[in-house]
């Protein structure tokens, strides 16, 4: 089973614990030591949804190898470490209220919001037509999904 | 690329090698980010990728990691993969020699 899931997401460990620690050897240790704890993890928590928990996994592995190699933060200190997020509330699109919900965006994220989630044009499009870097357009496309949804939870 | 939908699962190496080097269509582009949009792990990792300067360099890490983790965690996969259709034919025939000369010897005496 262990090799199995190191099939699917070694890759994705490896890369994003390449944020933190760039370095190759570092990053395929983090990989290794993750996927030989995962059979006594697996065991220990009850895990509701694996891929946002291994990335919580990885990106604490990542940040305490970061803080012994700097040895800035001692180790009993823990505070910087990441909780997995809870996901909220389910809630379904209703689409006239969608439509109001986003008129009240601001401009930039209603015109990215618009091309990606309506159009469905890509992030390199959405730069070449409204003139905004590939930054602006995924920050304007993520906060305008996290202002709608907002929004429409308090509709409810 | 692989068709299949992104909604079940995650994207491969070599989908976020494609999609770093420009080589899909902008509607495969835009899965791809619908995928990223949804997927933090996915979305992190494609950060990570992008830090990699040399891709073929990354390519070879990542054939060296998967092969380490295969020894690692498959071990009983490795042991069977090593005895493929050739191995299996030659040690059939090593063994039918070895019958033929115990049958030999047998009558000899």
């Amino acid at each position: 089973m262990i090799g199995v899931l190191f099939d699917r997401y070694s890759h994705l460990v490896y890369a994003v614990s390449y944020n933190y620690l760039k370095d190759e050897e570092d990053c395929k240790d983090a990989v290794l030591h993750i996927f030989e704890n995962l059979g006594k993890d697996l065991n220990r928590y009850e895990i509701k949804n694996f891929s946002s928990w291994l990335h919580v996994v990885t990106k604490n592995y990542s940040l305490r190898q970061l803080s012994k190699r700097k040895e800035t933060l001692p180790i009993t200190n823990q505070s910087y470490l990441v909780e997995e997020e809870e996901s909220g509330p389910e809630f379904n699109i209703h689409l006239p209220n969608l439509s109001k919900a986003m008129e009240q965006l601001n401009e930039e994220q209603k015109i990215c919001i618009d091309l990606f989630y309506i159009k469905e044009q890509s992030y390199k499009e959405i730069t070449e037509q409204t003139g905004f870097d590939l930054n602006q357009v995924k920050s304007y496309i993520q906060n305008g999904k996290r202002n709608l949804k907002l929004i429409l939870l308090n509709k409810k | 690329m692989e068709n299949n939908s992104l909604k079940n699962r995650h994207l491969t190496t070599e989908e976020i090698f494609d999609y770093r080097n420009q080589k899909l269509t902008p509607a495969e582009m835009h899965r791809i980010e619908m995928h990223l949009q949804e997927c933090s792990l996915c979305d992190e990792a494609m950060n990570g990728f992008s830090k990699m300067d040399d891709s073929m360099r990354t390519f070879l890490v990542m054939r060296d990691l998967r092969k380490k983790g295969r020894l690692k965690f498959t071990k009983r996969k490795y042991i069977f993969s090593l005895l493929d259709l050739n191995t299996l034919l030659l040690l059939l025939f090593i063994i039918g020699i070895l019958i033929f000369l115990a049958v030999v010897f047998l009558k000899l005496i």
